[in-house]
């Protein structure tokens, strides 16, 4: 007897049936391929956005650089920026001073050595030495730092440039968010569509339907991905293994702690209703 | 006087303002050193009268005390003057010295920065630090 579910397939020979099974099964499998595909790709831009602004400190490995060209230079731009900020800082741990202080004390002790000045104002010799000294290693200071000009110049380059490719990435990454959802979409109704054949195929003697794949591993994926899921898909990973293989990267959250119980008896008056054996 | 002034001061040209700004002030000295003398000897006078005084009449111990620090004053004017006269001799003849190319240890801490060196500020700072 044939229910309401399959009153157009009824009429149908089973071998139709089963090619269009089998085709709705090849394009679920096609659009499962496509959608874990993507959720790699997700994956990896995320790594990559984490790496640019300094979240983790190894990029991810890129095995088909022809392929992620953006992924590839927004590392490469993190690895320049990360060059030249420690040229900058190396520069401003050697000098220690900035530059316009510098000037500033230059002119205090140029004036002070060479300027006439009454007997009770005018600089002890061994003050003297002492500034001359500082005089010339300040000029040195400030032609350190000028020959580093450019520096200054390009890291704001390199900042501004990998900001700009992160944004690209972000962009990219909205327009595969919405890439997936609709492949999810397309994906739902064929499966609806595939479980139907399966079971008017499975009520046919003779026929063998071959089962309609699980999503497990885009489940495994998406979960990587740090993605929710639905309390279906819960259901079927519980029912087709995946959660058990699924591995946390985070740290395994403590023991909660044990309560400390007194050995001593409470005493306080408490609220409620005397028990029966207590009363005398 | 601008940055690109300061920095095309060279060790000869500082060194001979030095000794200039030092010579200057030497021509003024004995000048001063005379004035302040004279200043000491008539605040000397002054309280040596005023104590002689004092020692029969006591009405006078607040005049005894205002030239009394008068006269510390002036001893410790003439003792800067003296002081600066001694400190200009040994300045000028230590830049005399430098004039004729003997800066070279006043410059160790520039070389080493023109050579990639830390500053002597940066080595301060990193000393400071390691023994906090």
């Amino acid at each position: 007897m044939t229910n309401r579910f399959h009153q157009d397939l009824a009429g149908q020979p089973r071998e139709t049936v089963e090619a269009t099974y089998a085709s709705t099964i090849a394009e679920v499998n096609r659009l499962d391929a496509e959608r874990q595909q993507m959720y790699i790709d997700k994956k990896l831009r995320s790594e990559v956005i984490k790496f640019a602004v300094n979240k983790i400190q190894q990029p991810p490995v890129i095995e088909q650089p022809e392929v992620y060209a953006n992924l590839i230079q927004a590392i490469a731009e993190k690895n320049e920026f990360d060059r030249l900020l420690l040229l900058r800082d190396e520069l401003a741990s050697r000098l220690a001073v900035p530059r316009h202080r510098l000037v500033q004390a230059m002119q205090s002790f140029h004036q002070r050595l060479t300027a006439p000045a009454q007997a009770s104002e005018s600089p002890h010799l061994a003050a003297e030495i002492e500034m001359f000294s500082r005089f010339f290693e300040m000029q040195a200071m400030i032609k350190a730092y000028d020959e580093h000009r450019g520096l200054h110049r390009e890291l704001d380059e390199a900042r501004k440039s990998l900001l700009e490719t992160v944004k690209a990435i972000n962009r990219e990454d909205r327009k595969f968010s919405q890439r997936l959802t609709k492949n999810s979409e397309q994906s739902r109704p064929l499966r609806r569509e595939a479980g139907r054949l399966r079971a008017f195929l499975k009520g046919i003697p003779g026929a063998n339907p071959q089962p309609v794949p699980e999503q497990v591993e885009e489940f495994t994926l998406r979960l990587a991905a740090g993605n929710s899921l639905s309390i279906e898909e819960f259901a079927a990973m519980l029912e087709h293994g995946g959660l058990t293989n699924f591995e946390d990267t985070k740290s395994p959250t403590p023991a909660r702690k044990k309560r400390r119980t007194s050995s001593m008896r409470r005493a306080e008056p408490m609220r409620g209703r005397r028990r029966q054996n207590n009363v005398d | 006087m601008q940055t690109e002034d300061l920095l095309n001061v060279t060790p000869e040209a500082l060194v001979k303002a030095i000794v200039r700004r030092r010579q200057t002030l030497a021509s003024s000295l004995p000048k001063e050193l005379e004035r302040r003398s004279e200043e000491n000897d008539r605040a000397y006078s002054l309280a040596k009268a005023v104590n002689e005084k004092s020692e029969a009449d006591e009405d006078l111990s607040d005049q005894l005390d205002e030239n009394e620090t008068f006269r510390r004053r002036t001893v410790s004017r003439l003792w800067s003057v003296r002081h600066a006269v001694e400190d200009t001799e040994e300045a000028l003849a230590f830049w005399k010295e430098m004039e004729a190319g003997g800066w070279g240890h006043l410059l160790e801490d520039a070389q080493r920065v023109e050579q990639g060196g830390a500053s002597s500020y940066a080595l301060r700072k990193k000393t400071e630090v390691d023994d906090v």
